[in-house]
């Protein structure tokens, strides 16, 4: 069994926009980013069962950049998401939603590259990011 | 109305006798589908039957994608022959007095073909009903 880390937020915004926000490409270009330092200049999603997803990440001064890549296995609308990144990992993304705020909760397989806790780290301030973005654009 | 079918049933059973009932085969041919052949809460485990509705046979074919034992168990459900995209979610939620509530998601009916009423929304809701409400129901009052 793999190692597996969550990361959470409550977003003040209801599940309907949440989902919008997060899964169309021109949204995710503007708030997939773990630091000021990244950005997603593009992005693919084709979002249904063995759709695929592409998102391209580089750092903003341009030194290095790569592929973010996915299946989706589970899609659940307003619920839940499972895909599998291209190395196998698997992701799942819960949505509850409840009087005008989401509850958003992602576990993801580690890799063996960084430490647990600079992936949860890194995660969740892309979760982060998304809330923000999300509530300025409420 | 596009959204998926939601239902939410109490039952006076432990959440680890709903989680069997769902998840067991044996069980579950008893206030399911007597239909089904197979079934493992595996990620991955594919099955197919056929249930005859109102003449028509349907060649039903599930595959599971997410097992949280004990919590949540999540199926494909797709008809071979027609197109459509469904998922089935189950969800084990333990009451603070032992008994247990099991809540079903059913989403995507809407792309099933829904010239035919067998794929209608109400269609698909009341058979979820009966399943939930009435058929569990009685089944786990007779387990206990």
């Amino acid at each position: 069994m793999e190692k597996t880390i969550t990361v959470q937020a409550t977003v003040s915004a209801p599940v309907e926009k949440i989902w919008e926000l997060w899964n169309s490409p021109e949204h995710i270009i503007k708030w997939y980013a773990a630091s000021n330092e990244w950005h997603t200049p593009k992005a693919k999603n084709d979002l249904r069962t063995g759709g695929k997803f592409l998102y391209r990440m580089e750092a903003r001064d341009g030194s290095v950049g790569f592929d973010f890549e996915g299946t989706y296995e589970t899609v659940i609308k307003y619920v839940l998401i499972v895909y599998s990144i291209a190395d196998g990992r698997k992701v799942k993304i819960y949505f509850a939603g409840e009087g005008g705020e989401t509850n958003i909760v992602e576990t993801f397989e580690a890799e063996n590259t960084h430490t647990t806790e600079q992936q949860r780290a890194g995660w969740q301030a892309i979760l982060n990011n998304f809330k923000k973005y999300t509530e300025e654009n409420v | 109305m596009n959204g998926p079918i939601i239902i939410e049933q109490k039952f006076a059973s432990k959440p680890e006798t709903v989680w069997f009932a769902i998840t067991e085969l044996a069980k579950m041919k008893e206030w399911y589908f007597p239909e089904l052949k197979d079934f493992k809460p595996e990620v991955g485990f594919e099955t197919s039957f056929t249930v005859n509705a109102n003449g028509v046979d349907y060649p039903h074919i599930w595959k599971v994608t997410v097992v949280e034992p004990g919590k949540k168990l999540v199926y494909h459900w797709s008809y071979d022959g027609y197109p459509g995209d469904s998922f089935v979610m189950w969800d084990i939620i333990p009451l603070e007095d032992g008994s247990t509530k099991l809540r079903l998601v059913h989403s995507g009916i809407e792309t099933f073909p829904q010239d035919n009423p067998d794929f209608s929304r109400e269609s698909c809701s009341a058979g979820w009903t009966f399943f939930l409400c009435e058929s569990l129901k009685k089944y786990l009052e007779k387990e206990r």
